[in-house]
C-alpha cells in the first residue's frame, strides 16, 4: 500500500470561536497503479483531505501512512524530504514561482530533493513538450495562460518521478481538449505504477479512476468503484 | 530549436536568491538605500566631528605659532628701545624750553632731590628705575676739554614695585650702575682722547675721582660725559640739594595708557613735565602689543567658540546618528513587515514545493545578508567620503586612517547586514517553521 489514511479528522479554527470541520473520520488507502478520485462539491474538505494526505498540514486525528511511515510521526524535517523524494502535488493555485521561467519551474524541486542533473533537465523538456509547453519554455509564470500554469504545475509535480501524485482539481481551467490531455497524462503516470488522488468537483473525471469517493460536508458518502 | 533553448538552466539557492532580487529590485533597493543611510550616517557623523576636530586643532597650531612669533618679534622690539635708550622717560622743571634744552644740550632749570622720593614713594605703578640727574656741559680747566658732567646716585627704588629690588632696596638689574664713592666713569671719547684707563685718577675742578671704569662708545653725548657721585656733582657745580631731571623708564603697560604718567606725575610735583623719548618706537611696540594682545583675545575667543561648536555639533551628530539609525531601522522594519505576508505566501510555496526549511532561511537570509553587506560598504565609503568633504580637513595632511579610524569602518561594515538580519531573522524563521499549508491559508 502506498498511501493508507485513516481516521483523520480536522476542524479549522474560525475567529468567532467557532470551529469548522473540514475533515470527518476519513480513511482512505491506495495501492501502486492507482487513481483514486475524490469528488464533492465546494468547501466539502477536498483540498483539506490533499493537505494532510501530502504531508502539508498536521490532522487533528488519525495517520497517514506513506509507504508505512506515518507522516506525522516524523520531524518536520523527515516529513519534509519524504514529500521531497515521494510526493508529487499539484496545488490549486498552482503556486509557480514567478521570477523564473517555466523549464525553472519545472526543475525547482530537484533543489528540495538535491536531485538536479542533466538527466532530470531532459526530463523537464520532454515534458514540457508532451504537455504542449515548448513554445513557452523561456517565459513566466505571469505570462502564460491558466491552463498553461496548470499543465506546468503537472509537470513539475511529476519531475521527480514521485511514487505518488496529489492533484487538486487539476483540470479546473482547462477546456475539454487540454483536459483530456492532462487526464491523460495522470493515468498514464498511474498505468506506469504511479499512485494518484485526484480531487475535483468535476463529476466527468470519473471515467479516469479506478474509485471514485463522493464526499459531502468532510466525509465520504459512498464509494464508487469504477473499474 | 533555438540556443537559449539548450542553455541549461543552474538550479540552486543562489539562483533562486540572484532572481527573486532580480524580480524585486525596487524593494532591493530601498531596503540598500535606507540601510545606507544608516551606515554611512553612522559613519559621517563620526568622521565629520573627527575631521572637523583635527581642522580646528590644525588652524589654532598655526594661530599659536604666528602668534608666538608676534611675541618673539615684541620682546625683540623692546629689547632693542631698553638697549638704545636705556631710559625713555625724562622728567623736567615745567619751566624748561625745549628749544633751549636741545641747544644747551642739559636743563637750565631745576628740580629739588627730594622731588624723585615723592615719586618714588607715591604708589605711581607706571614708572620705574628712577634715577635723579645733575647734568651740565662744563669746561674741564684741568684736562682743556668741554665735557658733560653728569652727577647720578643710581637708582632710586620705586617702592610700589618692590619685585624689582633687592633686600637693600638696590634693583637687580639697575639700567645704570652707581658710581661709587670718589670714583668717576667715563664716556669712550674722553677716555680715549685723554688716554684714560680705570684706575687712574682724575681732578674734576678740585675734586679727585678714581676712574672706575669706561663706557662703550655709544655714539651720543654720553661719549662725552664723566659721571660722579651725585653730591659730589651738586657740590661741583654749585647746586646743592638740587636735580636737573629724573630720568625713567615708563612700564610697558604704561604704553597702552599714554597720557598716563604724565598726569600721574603732575598729580604729585606740579611744577615738573615729562617727556617720554621713544614715543615713536612705544608707539609702535603699542600698536604691536595691541595687536597681539587682540590676536590672543581672538584666539581663546575663537577656540571657546569652537569649543562651543564642537559640543553642539557632537550633540546634534550623536542625534543625528541615532535619529538616522532608530529610522532606518523603523524603515527597514517596516519594508520587511510589508513584504511579510508577501515572503509568507513566497515561503508556503517554496516549503510546498519542497524545499527545506534551512533553504527557505538560506534565500530570505541570504538576501538580507547580501543586502546589509552591499550597503554597508557603500555607506562606509559614501560616510566616510562626505565627513571628510563636509569636515574640511586634509587627510593627506591629518592622516587617512586618523579621520577614518578602524574600529568604526567595522561597525560600519557590521551595522547593515546586522540591522537587515535582524528585521529579517525573526519573520522568516517563523515562517519556514510553519506547515507550509498554514502559512499559504493565511492569504
Ligand atoms: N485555513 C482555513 N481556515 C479556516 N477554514 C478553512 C481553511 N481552509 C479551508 N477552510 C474551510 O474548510 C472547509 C473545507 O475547505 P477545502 O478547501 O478543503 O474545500 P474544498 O473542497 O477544497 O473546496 P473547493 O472545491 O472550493 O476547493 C471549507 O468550509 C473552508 O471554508
Ligand atoms: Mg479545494
Amino acid at each position: 500500500m502506498v498511501l493508507s489514511i485513516s481516521g483523520i479528522n480536522k476542524s479549522y479554527k474560525k475567529v468567532k470561536n467557532e470551529a469548522v470541520k473540514a475533515l470527518d473520520n476519513v480513511s482512505l488507502e491506495i495501492d501502486q497503479g492507482e487513481l483514486v478520485a475524490v469528488n464533492g462539491p465546494s468547501g466539502c474538505g477536498k483540498t483539506t483531505l490533499l493537505l494532510i494526505a501530502g504531508g502539508l498540514l498536521y490532522p487533528d486525528q488519525g495517520e497517514v501512512l506513506l509507504d508505512n511511515t506515518n507522516l506525522y510521526d516524523i520531524s518536520a524535517n523527515e516529513r519534509d524530504k519524504k514529500r521531497a523524494e515521494k510526493i508529487g502535488f499539484v496545488f490549486q493555485q498552482f503556486y509557480l514561482v514567478p521570477y523564473i521561467n517555466i523549464l525553472e519551474n519545472i526543475l525547482i524541486p530537484s533543489i528540495g530533493s538535491n536531485s538536479y542533473s542533466s538527466s532530470l533537465e531532459k526530463r523537464a523538456r520532454s515534458l514540457i513538450g508532451q504537455f504542449n509547453l515548448s513554445h513557452r519554455i523561456h517565459h513566466k509564470p505571469g505570462e502564460l495562460s491558466t491552463g498553461e500554469r496548470q499543465r506546468v504545475a503537472l509537470a513539475r509535480a511529476l519531475i521527480n518521478e514521485p511514487k505518488i501524485l496529489f492533484a487538486d482539481e487539476p483540470t479546473g481551467n482547462l477546456d475539454d481538449d487540454n483536459a483530456g490531455i492532462v487526464l491523460n497524462y495522470i493515468s498514464d503516470f498511474a498505468k506506469e505504477g504511479g499512485a494518484v488522488l485526484l480531487v475535483t468537483h468535476d463529476g466527468r473525471i470519473g471515467k479516469h479512476a479506478h474509485r471514485t469517493y463522493k464526499m459531502k460536508d468532510g466525509s465520504f458518502l459512498s464509494n464508487t468503484l469504477n473499474v | 530549436m533555438t540556443l537559449k533553448n539548450d542553455q541549461s538552466p543552474k538550479i540552486n539557492i543562489w539562483m533562486i536568491i540572484k532572481r527573486e532580487l532580480k524580480h524585486k529590485k525596487y524593494g532591493f533597493i530601498t531596503g540598500v538605500l535606507s540601510l545606507v543611510i544608516a551606515t554611512a550616517g553612522f559613519v559621517g557623523s563620526i568622521v565629520l566631528l573627527k575631521g572637523d576636530e583635527l581642522a580646528t586643532e590644525q588652524l589654532f597650531i598655526e594661530k599659536e605659532r604666528e602668534l608666538r612669533e608676534e611675541m618673539l618679534q615684541l620682546e625683540d622690539d623692546y629689547r632693542v628701545i631698553m638697549r638704545n635708550m636705556g631710559y625713555n622717560v625724562l622728567i623736567l622743571n615745567k619751566e624748561q624750553s625745549l628749544s633751549e634744552l636741545e641747544s644747551n644740550g642739559y636743563a637750565s632749570t631745576y628740580l629739588n632731590y627730594e622731588d624723585v622720593w615723592k615719586i618714588a614713594e607715591s604708589d605711581m605703578k607706571t614708572l620705574n628705575h628712577l634715577m635723579p640727574v645733575l647734568q651740565e656741559k662744563i669746561y674741564w680747566e684741568e684736562m682743556n676739554i668741554e665735557i658733560f658732567l653728569s652727577g647720578i646716585r643710581g637708582q632710586v627704588p620705586v617702592y610700589s614695585k618692590p619685585r624689582h629690588l633687592t633686600d637693600d632696596d638696590e634693583y637687580r638689574s639697575p639700567i645704570m650702575e652707581r658710581v661709587p664713592e670718589g670714583k668717576a666713569d667715563l664716556g669712550e671719547e674722553i677716555a680715549v682722547s685723554l688716554n684714560l684707563r680705570p684706575g687712574d685718577i682724575i681732578n674734576v675742578k678740585g675734586e679727585k675721582f678714581e676712574v672706575n671704569r669706561v663706557y662703550a662708545r655709544r655714539g651720543t653725548r654720553d661719549d662725552m660725559s664723566v659721571w660722579v657721585p651725585l653730591d659730589k656733582a651738586q657740590s661741583i657745580l654749585g647746586r646743592p640739594g638740587l636735580i636737573n631731571g629724573i630720568l625713567a623708564l615708563e612700564c610697558v603697560c604704561a604704553t597702552e595708557m599714554l597720557g598716563q604718567v604724565k598726569e600721574e606725575v603732575a598729580a604729585i610735583l606740579p611744577h615738573a613735565q615729562v617727556f617720554e623719548f621713544s614715543s615713536l618706537i612705544a608707539a609702535r611696540a603699542d600698536v604691536r602689543q595691541r595687536a597681539s594682545k587682540l590676536h590672543e583675545e581672538i584666539i581663546s575667543a575663537e577656540r571657546l567658540h569652537q569649543m562651543e561648536l564642537r559640543e553642539e555639533k557632537e550633540r546634534l551628530a550623536s542625534l543625528l546618528v541615532l535619529v538616522l539609525i532608530f529610522g532606518s531601522s523603523v524603515w527597514i522594519f517596516v519594508l520587511i513587515m510589508n513584504n511579510i505576508r508577501e515572503r509568507k505566501h513566497e515561503i508556503g510555496i517554496l516549503r510546498a514545493i519542497g524545499f527545506r526549511r534551512h533553504q527557505v532561511l538560506q534565500i530570505f537570509l541570504g538576501k538580507s545578508a547580501l543586502m546589509g553587506i552591499v550597503a554597508g560598504i557603500i555607506g562606509c565609503i559614501s560616510g566616510a567620503w562626505l565627513g571628510i568633504l563636509w569636515s574640511g580637513a586634509d587627510p593627506a595632511y591629518t592622516g587617512f586612517e586618523n579621520l577614518v579610524s578602524l574600529p568604526v569602518i567595522i561597525l560600519g561594515l557590521f551595522l547593515a547586514p546586522v540591522l537587515a538580519l535582524t528585521a529579517g531573522f525573526l519573520p522568516s524563521v517563523m515562517a519556514a517553521n510553519q506547515d507550509p499549508a498554514n502559512i499559504l491559508s493565511e492569504q
